[in-house]
């Protein structure tokens, strides 16, 4: 993934977002970041003509309004959209959530910890890989 | 006729006194009815008449259809009369409606009395009444479908919570994690302690919702049984654990395969095992894990070297949030003990410790040999 590819993080907890910016900083992500709070809001942003389509996606599952999975379910089921990589990044460590997501074809499935410096080493997990990997666009 | 004579039974004074007698005594016993060849009812016996609440004389010439309920599909009614009509006997269970609109069940033989020609002439029907039963029946899957939904509920219900009450210690624990970061220099050591001791407090809690969470569903979520190796779960309980160097797991002797719920037995050993491991007080830690076959039952002991417990304390460790140190001496949920108790109780075994402080302490359960049977396959 290109360093001027976009992020996107679909989230709807105003912490969680402090967090998610705050990590990347730390790791050192240079990638413009994107936010919108719930799925309904992502959908606009992705639709939006002529956009730069980001080069990841990281998705919270419990949102208003759509959640995680209503929001997997549109975006996989677009030619152009399912070929953003979605990472998941939640609080649940449920089976059934889990089981639900890889349904829906993400690349990742992070459970958020409690601890901040655990989730700092989450962030610079996901930025190793995608830095290394291709991307489809 | 003294040929005749000697083929009659010896009992039998009077043939006709047997068959009334009989008539009687049935009469006594069951609901008995007799119709013609097309259905009209020709006689019936006293406790007919009772369940149906019919008069006699209002059923008698009636065609057997007075008491249809309206319950049952066509194609019941046409195989019960293809059955009996093509001279075979029918058995089963009907509903019938009596005369106040009140609906009863009854087990029923339908027996068909051919002619000479061999067509039904007439038919007998025997029944009992299975209204109780039947109504209980009824009762009971109203309930479980009641369970089931309940059950459902409290899932949600827990999984929600659990996930409600964490978002805001996931907050509270990166704002403090950052004021500590970017103010530290000005809060002086006293402030760095207090944050320290916030941060303990939101992974305490955090601990303490997982294992409310994992309690909670002890005993609705139910596995299905199967062969489980112990070997297995032990060696995947060594890995979750990934105790240090420290202190050695031993299994001395091969564990036996036993028909158990095994994400229940994972549970059950992982707390015991991490609990031996985590309370380790000696340079050389050592956990021993053994099972015993006994005729119905397997015993399984986990044994340690760790600090020991006094006898006084052997039925508290297993209460919920009990702990004997400090929380602040040693971070604990208490509620490890009290998950490994439920499990084993629900299992239908029993789970007990015998300690010896300053030597170590040994915790026992007992579960029973489950024999699993095939289900019989349903018919279709």
């Amino acid at each position: 993934m290109k360093n001027s590819a976009p992020l996107l993080l679909v989230e709807d907890d105003l912490v969680d977002v402090m967090t998610v910016k705050r990590a990347l900083r730390e790791v050192g992500v240079v990638n413009p970041l994107r936010v919108a709070h719930h799925g309904e809001e992502a959908l606009a942003l992705l639709r939006v003509p002529g956009a730069v389509l980001p080069g990841l996606i990281l998705l919270d599952l419990n949102m208003p309004r759509m959640n995680g999975v209503e929001f997997l379910t549109l975006v996989k089921g677009d030619p152009q959209l399912c070929l953003i990589p979605v990472v998941v990044l939640t609080t649940s460590a449920e089976e059934r959530d889990r089981l639900e997501s890889f349904r829906h074809s993400v690349a990742g499935y992070m459970v958020k910890p409690v601890d901040y410096r655990q989730f700092v080493e989450v962030i610079r997990a996901i930025r190793l890989y995608w830095a290394t990997s291709e991307s489809a666009t | 006729m003294s040929s005749l004579s000697s083929q009659l039974p010896v009992t039998s004074v009077d043939d006709t006194f047997d068959v009334l007698d009989l008539t009687q005594a049935l009469d006594e016993h069951a609901i008995v009815a007799t119709t013609d060849a097309r259905g009209r009812i020709l006689r019936v016996n006293d406790k007919f008449c009772a369940i149906s609440k019919y008069a006699r004389e209002e059923l008698l010439g009636r065609d057997h259809r007075i008491i249809n309920s309206g319950r049952h599909p066509p194609a019941f009614f046409r195989e019960l009369w293809s059955t009996i009509s093509g001279g075979k006997v029918w058995k089963g269970e009907i509903c019938n409606r009596a005369k106040d609109g009140s609906l009863y069940w009854v087990a029923t033989t339908i027996v068909p009395f051919l002619g000479s020609d061999g067509v039904p002439q007439r038919y007998i029907a025997i029944r009992a009444d299975i209204s109780e039963r039947m109504r209980a029946e009824q009762r009971q899957a109203e309930l479980l479908v009641a369970l089931q939904k309940i059950n459902e509920e409290l899932n949600q219900f827990a999984y929600v919570v659990s996930h409600d009450l964490k978002a805001p210690l996931r907050a509270i624990s990166s704002l403090a994690n950052w004021l500590a970061a970017d103010y530290g220099d000005r809060i002086g050591a006293d402030g760095r302690e207090q944050f320290e001791l916030l941060l303990g407090r939101v992974r305490r809690m955090d601990a303490l919702v997982d294992g409310i969470l994992r309690y909670s569903r002890i005993g609705r979520e139910q596995e299905d049984i199967a062969e489980v190796d112990l070997n297995e779960i032990v060696a995947e309980v060594r890995e979750l654990i990934a105790a240090p160097a420290a202190v050695l797991i031993r299994v001395p002797r091969p564990l036996p395969r036993v028909w158990c719920e095994r994400t229940r037995l994972i549970q059950v050993f992982e707390n015991l095992v991490s609990n031996a491991v985590k309370y380790m007080d000696k340079p050389a830690g050592e956990v021993v894990i053994e099972c015993t076959e006994e005729p119905d039952h397997w015993v399984c002991a986990v044994r340690d070297n760790g600090p020991g417990i006094e006898a006084k304390y052997f039925g508290k460790i297993f209460e919920i949030f009990q702990t004997l140190n400090r929380r602040d001496d040693r971070e604990s949920t208490g509620i490890g003990l009290a998950v490994v108790k439920k499990n084993v109780e629900v299992s239908g075994g029993q789970v007990w410790v015998e300690s010896e402080p300053g030597v170590g302490s040994a915790f026992y359960f007992r579960l029973p040999r489950r024999r699993v049977r095939a289900e019989p396959t349903p018919s279709p």
